[in-house]
């Protein structure tokens, strides 16, 4: 993290420079030492050995080569040093002093090494500024600065406004520095923190607090296989400080990157420990997976991202555009997140210890509106009348005259007897009632403890931190426990050598069979709970397709994983050539799934041979080893240049074996004792993966304002066809820093705009391994009484099967106006995905499912917007705001060839969206002067949803009247983000959409919209979102309780809706009230997630739409560190 | 220690070379990107002799065995649902094709027969080129091979005759291909039949003959002449039929059984019995002095690979849902068990009533022979059914719903859903394996019947039929109803109506009754007079409904080649 250029003190300043430099301090010159060089000490000066060979070289050269092999800062004033001197050194393997005497010998120039800093001056001068550093001035100003947590900040810049005069904080934070008069202004700074000027007035102790600077601009981005600063940036990343994301119920940290940054899209959540489905930007396939790759500290991570404990990560980088991505070649399509774990800060070791505690139930919108028990039975009355209407209909009445009367619904024997078993006729009459959703779901809770210490030496540093998480779900029975454990550790073995190991341990404990919410909705609420022993039935009501919704509460069920994640690795500074490093890592990791799982003979999956056990175990190990060289140099003051080179190689292997017992005489050992069952089988699988990848990095920039990075990387991986192997992926970046041009630099309005233009080549090797070849499956038969094993090919591979391959330009702008009060990022992509990888549906005619195979091209393009404004900035109030949003259009511009090219089946059309919904277009119901008017379309009646007659023949037909009804995906989405702090309150909540509209994110919710059926309205409970049609009731949205259409088809909603996803409350105690009790932070917070949505979908929750409920939840909780 | 410090000097001299140095250790052989499948099998490496290729033939059986036994649409509506046989007693007016109109649509039913035979015609394929692709050496004679071909050959007819029956031209495929194929074309009823005939005579040649066979359930000579012959009678080649059911009839030592047998011989659970009902008694099927069974599915109890029948829950009366009895007590108490009263009998298990025969299999084919024929005897079919509840003054008393108060019944639920004659065939008294406390859910553990004698002689009756020979399809008949103690049919009494009520007389729940009447061009007509669906009378069948939709999947999917549609649809 070396910053290797020369300081001028001449370009530093400024006019009166020659007046000031009487009373210049020594000290002025640790303004320049960073964090790093504090820790630093005076062993390096002694044990750095150089070697140099120059002849009629400019002392400037020889002090720049100097800077070049070591780690040595050298500073100094042009117009006191005469670096122009031509000088001959012929040294080697000499300490630095060796090397400044030989240098500067017979000149007055003296020389003083603190740490890695070397400052040359005149004798007289610099012996005069070393005394002077605690000469006394006419004010003394004393203080500490800490940052927002209370922690201690070493290393501050203080200056006083105007001059070069200053200091640096110590270790604890604490400054002393003097000034000649009470207008003094000091100017706080530090990296990452807003700067801060402070009138020193009549006071002698200054204790400031420094908050964050959330632009950023020097803030460290990961960029995969090295780190850039953001300023320097040509790609487009974004970086999430995890420290905001702690005070809400995250178990999992895809939950804490919901809806926060444009272009990144996460799923919801409906399960305890469930991870969110995540992607970024578009959907560059049609079938292959469309998740992000993972990088954990350096390391392509394939394991369950739950694991990861949220308080453990200190940021997350994302890498969004092809340029930024390309590094990660054939992983990198669908964007890459890179975590980055904790280490340690400070010399003092810091304890931090949070929980939170909360519950959760149903979003607001998740209730589905089942029948309750009158509408239940009155619906069967109406579905025979219904068949009844029917025949009456069919011939065809010219009027109402004759039409069947509806049976008397009031009268409740009649409606009891429509029920079909004989308990549920009893619990009408009586009333006996049950709500089923009620019964299967629970205000959940959940909680949540961390403990972490951390802290840095002179050659150490260490983070160690363990987390407990205990979450139920709100279906009963749905469990979530987990144990994390983690130690980094990093050593300067040497000054040329650092190791360190990462390493994480963590339990995942899924145990628990949820009960089936399935089962609940379509449950009887006439049936009865218990059966006459007090047990639940195995069917309710004797309808064996009404399972007991709450039978999984008897199973017993073990589902654990245990994994670990290790990684090694070893820095090397290489010597002789400055700049030039090696790092070689390599992490293991493994991971062990149990599941074991017995069905008691009393539940539906148990009962057919005295219960059932199962047993499943699985482990999948791999191993990682990367090789890194960088290089990093700056040439002439103006050129700099990073270069990388990786080759690494990959390995994973996976085995599993399961096994089932049926036929259990004795309950109780359950699944531990498969031996005990009359009936065993077993099955096993096994596979391994490989990959090998070369990359390489190069950049420069110039001035600080041009910037150019280009990379290439090559990827091998086993599961292609053998002729595909192998691909390359290319890229290339381009950054202009415009602000730091002359014209621009003196507006006062503008801090920052950078332009960034790229353009590359992803990969996306998402299919899995194996996917080239056919497969035989394999399928029991029995002759006589002989099991015998048969096989038939079920899968057809696919030989040729290769890399799916995306093209995008990406152009952004990076922008801070107002000294930072408004900030912001636009970026705009263009992408190109060509041999999308497909598994494309075979016509059934073939014997097969579907193939996976290269066909086609889609096409991606976008906008996303982020803006963040300061509007209130006072010393008790300070308002932040944020605004994000996204659009994204995909479409398909090739499929087989022809430009028209439709695939039906697949609902795939060359011109439209990937996910086009291909139906019938629903115009309302039928009603009964339709069929008076002989208007009715070809064996149609009332009550039934009209379809669009497009070719308008009075028939519907497949061939001529579906078409492109809409599509899945989101037209486009936004969030907005406010923080308001008053003294030691913050209060800040976001609020996330997803919106459609002009046919986007539509879905078909035909099972909640349509109340009724066939076989369905007679077995089960119906939605009761809206009143069926009914004679005397002809609403225009919802069929008849009775409906068989001659075209079945589905009916689309749209999922559009605005959520308040995120509100919390924070209280901050006041520093001196928390250092009295030992502490040096303390925060209480209250929290709530997905308090409310607002949506016209109907049914379950717009974002998780199928039959699983989203969950809301607040917590309260508090952090504090000690 | 030496090395340490080698490599310390080392990295102190040039850690470039270290560098170096990893890389070469690091380096992967050439072929650490190969992939080889672990735990799968593939169709390269899946035939490489007779004991694999026999595996293949295994799953052929077991990809065959589902459409006979499994409990859903297939099965029901082969067999019954939809013909003039049934309709569907649960749910009449909506059930499973109550409504033709409806219910055989491009996307609906058609699709899921048509994927099936399909999947069989592909699997097959796959393993007819794989055998031949294998080396002679790896045989022991090329009788074996061929045995093996013309198994994997029969199956492949098997398949085709489904679709030919249903849909008429359809696309023909005969090779395995390994790419997605999306330009399939219907194939001339010609090509097809030619197709098969050759596949069956091929069987036919070369299969073992019968009691030769490696186990029970295999495929002889005796099943492949069998298809053979109905194969020729759906083009009209009747002599080639009565040739091929000669064969059958006469070649291979198969004679009707007419004297009673097996298993359950003296423990007769209604108290009597007779030859027709030991031919269905359970583990009677694969006995050997059964000659009268050509092709028997295998089903097993508690075996892994024995799969179930839902035989009783597809065909029976749901009698436990009745209710109460007139004197409001819970009409059947069912068998007791741990305590408790199951509500399910031993002897009948617990149908579901999907399958609700039509009057016309009920009464109207009996009636000339209602005493004497014993098919229709009570333990043949059980047509009474008793109240058990002691507490009830009905207790032991016949169900019959005129005791019941008019206007507190539902004529339609009681009479097509609860109560109605009961086939024994299907049924497995005392035999529920799996689960006495529910008798088995409906399902049972029964073999059954895919090719038997006695449709061999129907067949040949039809043939001579064609031939205008009725004395001999009499002869044909008479064989079968002399054996059921049934008056002979004269000559002159012989049209296909009454061999189609001998058929259903005989092989009722055995005969795939849709494709019988798709191939004799009868459906629409039949299903009009006697599918007497109380809520849906003759399910509501149009005229175009012979010939069944062409799947909309295989149209839309098919991009390469157009696929008409079937007319009507």
């Amino acid at each position: 993290m070396k910053k290797n250029y020369l300081l001028k003190a001449d370009e530093l300043n400024l006019g009166f420079l020659i007046k000031l430099f009487r009373i210049m301090k020594i000290s002025v010159f640790l303004l320049f030492i960073c964090i790093f060089q504090v820790f630093a000490d005076d062993s390096y000066s002694q044990t750095a050995r150089l070697t140099l060979s120059m002849s009629d070289a400019t002392v400037e050269q020889v002090l720049g080569e100097i800077e070049a092999q070591s780690e040595f800062y050298i500073l100094y004033n042009h117009q006191l040093v005469d670096v122009s001197r031509r000088v001959d050194i012929e040294v080697s393997n000499k300490n630095i002093k060796n090397i400044l005497n030989a240098l500067f010998e017979d000149t007055d120039i003296d020389h003083l090494v603190m740490g890695r800093q070397i400052i040359l001056s005149p004798k007289n001068i610099l012996d005069e500024g070393v005394a002077k550093v605690r000469q006394p001035q006419e004010i003394v100003v004393t203080g500490k600065v800490t940052d927002e947590d209370g922690n201690p900040l070493p290393g501050v810049n203080i200056i006083i406004k105007g001059t070069i005069t200053g200091t640096i904080t110590d270790l604890n934070g604490n400054f002393s520095i003097e000034v000649e008069d009470p207008d003094a202004v000091l100017v706080f700074t530090f990296i990452g923190m807003l700067t801060q000027e402070i009138k020193v007035g009549n006071q002698t102790e200054i204790n400031i607090t420094m908050a964050q600077d959330i632009i950023g601009l020097e803030e460290v981005v990961a960029i995969g296989y090295g780190t850039s600063s953001k300023r320097d940036l040509t790609g487009s990343i974004v970086s999430v400080d995890m420290e905001e994301k702690t005070s809400a119920a995250n178990v999992d940290l895809t939950q804490a990157l919901q809806g926060y940054f444009p272009g990144i899209n996460v799923g919801g959540v409906s399960r305890a420990g469930e991870s969110a489905s995540l992607s970024i930007r578009g959907q560059t396939s049609l079938s292959a997976s469309d998740e992000p790759l993972i990088v954990l500290d350096g390391i392509i991570y394939n394991g369950n991202i739950s694991n990861i404990n949220i308080n453990d990560i200190e940021k997350i980088d994302v890498l969004k555009d092809a340029s930024a991505a390309a590094v990660y070649g054939s992983r990198s399509a669908n964007g890459v997140v890179i975590i980055t774990t904790k280490r340690g800060k400070s010399e003092k070791p810091t304890f931090e210890f949070s929980m939170y505690y909360g519950l959760q139930d149903l979003t607001n919108t998740n209730r589905i509106n089942i029948m309750d028990g009158e509408q239940f039975a009155v619906r069967m009355v109406d579905y025979y009348y219904q068949q009844s209407l029917y025949s009456w209909y069919s011939s065809n009445p010219p009027d109402a005259t004759g039409r069947p009367v509806r049976p008397d619904v009031t009268d409740r024997n009649l409606a009891a007897q429509s029920l079909r078993s004989l308990e549920e006729q009893e619990n009408y009459l009586a009333g006996n009632e049950i709500d089923w959703l009620d019964e299967v779901t629970q205000l959940a809770p959940i909680q949540n403890y961390n403990l972490n210490v951390s802290g840095a030496t002179d050659r150490t540093n260490y983070f160690l931190s363990t987390s407990y998480t205990n979450q139920k779900g709100i279906m009963l029975n749905d469990e979530f426990d987990r144990i994390t454990l983690r130690a980094n550790f990093e050593n300067s073995i040497t000054d040329w050598l650092k190791i360190g190991l990462n390493s994480s341990v963590s339990r995942l404990d899924y145990s628990g069979l949820e009960v089936d919410i399935g089962n609940a909705l379509s449950a009887s609420p006439w049936a009865n709970m218990y059966d006459e022993n007090g047990n639940y039935p195995l069917d309710l009501a004797g309808e064996s397709v009404q399972r007991h919704p709450l039978r999984n509460t008897l199973v017993d069920d073990v589902e654990v994983e245990d994994n670990v994640f290790l990684v090694l690795y070893a820095k090397v500074d290489i010597p002789k050539i400055n700049g030039l490093n090696y790092e070689i890592n390599y992490s293991n990791t493994f991971n062990a799934l149990k599941h074991n799982t017995f069905y008691p003979p009393t539940v539906f999956e148990g009962k057919d041979n005295n219960g059932v056990a199962e047993k499943l175990h699985g482990e999948e190990r791999g191993w990682f080893l990367n090789n890194i060289l960088s290089y990093s140099k700056t040439f002439a003051e103006l050129h700099r240049v990073n270069a990388t080179l990786l080759y690494s190689t990959e390995s994973r292997t996976g085995e599993s074996s399961s096994s089932s017992a049926n036929g259990f005489q004795n309950y109780t050992l359950g699944y531990n004792a498969m031996h005990l069952g009359e009936n065993q089988s077993s099955s096993s699988g096994a596979w391994e993966e490989n990959s090998i990848s070369y990359m390489a990095r190069a950049s420069y920039m110039y001035n600080n304002r041009y910037m150019l990075t280009a990379t290439y990387r090559r990827d091998g991986f086993s599961g292609f066809g053998a002729n595909n192997k192998y691909a390359d992926f290319p890229s290339v970046s381009l950054g202009w820093v415009a602000s730091e041009e002359n014209f621009l630099s003196n507006a006062g309005w503008l801090d920052f705009l950078k332009l960034r233009v790229s353009y590359g080549l992803n990969g996306n090797q998402g299919i899995g391994r194996y996917s080239s070849y056919s497969k035989m499956t394999s399928s029991d038969y029995v002759f006589g009484s002989v099991t015998a094993i048969g096989i038939y090919p079920e899968i057809l591979g696919n030989n040729e099967l290769g890399w799916e391959t995306t093209a995008s330009a990406n152009i952004g702008l990076d922008f801070t106006f107002l000294d930072r009060r408004i900030s912001g990022v636009v970026d705009i992509y263009n992408a190109n995905t060509s041999n999308v990888l497909v598994q494309r549906t075979a016509p059934p005619a073939s014997g097969y499912g579907s193939v996976w195979s290269n066909i086609g091209e889609i096409h991606n393009k976008g906008i996303e917007v982020s803006f963040s404004t300061v509007n209130v900035k006072s010393s008790s109030l300070v308002w932040n705001s944020g605004l994000l949003f996204s659009i994204n259009r995909d479409e398909i511009t090739k499929l087989y060839g022809g430009e028209t090219d439709a695939d039906i089946g697949n609902e795939w059309f060359v011109g439209h969206p990937i996910n086009a919904h291909y139906n019938y277009i629903v115009e309302g119901v039928w009603q009964e002067e339709d069929l008076f008017n002989g208007v009715l379309h070809d064996r149609y009646y009332p009550g039934h949803y009209k379809l669009k007659d497009i070719n308008e023949n009075g028939d519907i037909h497949a061939d001529d009247d579906r078409d492109i009804v809409g599509y899945a995906t989101p037209n486009y989405r936004f969030g907005i983000n406010n923080s308001i702090t008053y003294k030691n309150i913050t209060l800040s909540f976001f609020i996330n959409s997803i919106q459609g509209g002009n046919g986007y994110y539509m879905d078909d919710n035909y099972s909640s919209v349509v109340a009724g059926g066939t076989d369905a309205a007679y077995r089960k409970n119906q939605t009761a979102i809206r009143p069926y049609w009914r004679p005397d009731n002809p609403v225009n949205d919802a069929p008849g309780m009775y409906y068989s259409p001659r075209r079945s088809h589905d009916v689309y909603e749209e999922r559009s809706f605005v959520r308040l996803q995120d509100v919390s409350l924070n209280y901050d105690f006041n520093k001196p009230f928390i250092n009295k009790i030992g502490l040096n932070s303390l925060q209480f917070y209250v929290s709530g997630r997905n308090l409310y949505t607002w949506t016209k979908w109907s049914g379950w929750d717009p974002e998780v739409y199928d039959n699983v409920p989203m969950m809301r939840s607040v917590i309260g909780g508090f952090r504090m560190s000690f | 220690m030496k090395y340490i410090n080698g490599i310390y000097n080392l990295s102190k001299r040039c850690l470039v070379r270290v560098f170096t140095l990893l890389l070469i250790f690091t380096s992967c052989s050439e072929n650490f990107l190969d992939e080889t499948p672990l735990d799968f099998l593939t169709p390269e490496n899946a035939y490489s002799g007779p004991a694999d290729v026999e595996q293949a033939i295994v799953g052929l059986h077991s990809t065959v065995r589902v459409l006979y036994a499994r409990n859903n649409n297939h099965t029901c509506i082969m067999t019954a649902l939809g013909t003039d046989l049934a309709y569907f007693g649960e749910n009449p007016a909506g059930g499973t094709m109550s409504d033709y109109a409806s219910q055989l649509t491009a996307t609906s039913i058609s699709p899921e027969v048509w994927r099936d035979a399909y999947q069989i015609i592909q699997r097959a394929n796959v393993l007819i080129v794989g055998i031949n692709k294998t080396e002679d050496a790896v045989w022991e004679s090329e009788a074996q091979k061929n045995a093996a071909l013309a198994e994997a050959k029969f199956f492949r007819a098997f398949g085709y005759r489904t679709l030919v029956t249903l849909y008429g031209n359809v696309p023909l495929v005969t090779e395995a291909f390994n790419y997605i194929k999306t330009d399939f074309v219907r194939a001339p009823k010609a090509e097809v039949y030619a197709l098969i005939e050759e596949d069956l005579a091929f069987a036919a040649a070369n299969l073992p003959e019968p009691g030769s066979e490696a186990a029970p359930g295999r495929i002889t000579q005796g099943a492949a002449a069998h298809l053979l012959s109905e194969i020729y009678l759906a083009q009209g080649k009747f002599q080639s039929a009565v040739d091929a059911s000669s064969d059958v009839i006469n070649n291979y030592g198969y004679t009707l059984m007419k004297t009673r047998f097996g298993t359950k011989l003296g423990n007769d659970v209604f108290g009597t019995g007779d030859v027709y009902y030991d031919l269905f008694r359970m583990n009677n099927h694969n006995l050997t002095e059964n000659i009268e069974a050509i092709w028997v599915i295998q089903v097993e109890p508690v075996v892994i690979g024995g799969y179930d029948y839902a035989s009783e829950r597809m065909y029976g009366p749901a009698y436990y849902r009745m209710g109460n009895t007139p004197d409001g007590k819970k009409a059947f108490l069912g068998e007791y068990v741990s305590g408790k009263y199951t509500g399910y009998s031993d002897t009948l298990g617990r149908p579901v009533a999907w399958v609700r025969p039509t009057s016309y299999v009920l009464y109207k084919i009996w009636q000339s022979d209602w005493n004497n024929d014993i098919r229709n005897a009570e333990h043949n079919i059980k047509r009474n059914f008793y109240f058990d509840n002691p507490a009830s003054a009905y207790h032991g008393q016949k169900v019959d719903f005129s005791l019941y108060e008019a206007g507190t019944r539902n004529d339609i639920n009681d009479t097509c859903q609860y109560i109605f004659p009961y086939f024994m065939k299907i049924a497995t008294p005392l035999d529920h394996y799996t689960d006495p406390a529910r008798s088995g859910g409906g399902t049972t553990h029964k073999d059954l019947y895919a090719i038997r004698l006695a449709e061999t002689y129907l067949i040949r009756a039809e043939a001579y039929l064609g031939l205008n020979n009725t004395e001999a399809a009499a002869a044909d008949i008479n064989e079968i109803r002399n054996r059921a103690q049934a008056t002979p049919v004269t000559p002159a009494e012989v049209d296909i109506d009454y061999i189609l009520d001998e058929r259903a007389r005989e092989l009722y729940t055995e005969e795939w009754r849709m494709l019988t009447l798709c191939r004799l061009g009868l459906l629409v007509e039949r299903v009009r007079i006697y599918n007497d669906n109380p809520l849906s009378p003759g399910a509501n069948i149009q005229d175009n409904n012979n010939l069944w939709p062409i799947p909309q999947d295989q149209i839309d999917l098919n991009i390469d080649a157009e696929i008409t549609q079937n007319p009507g649809y």
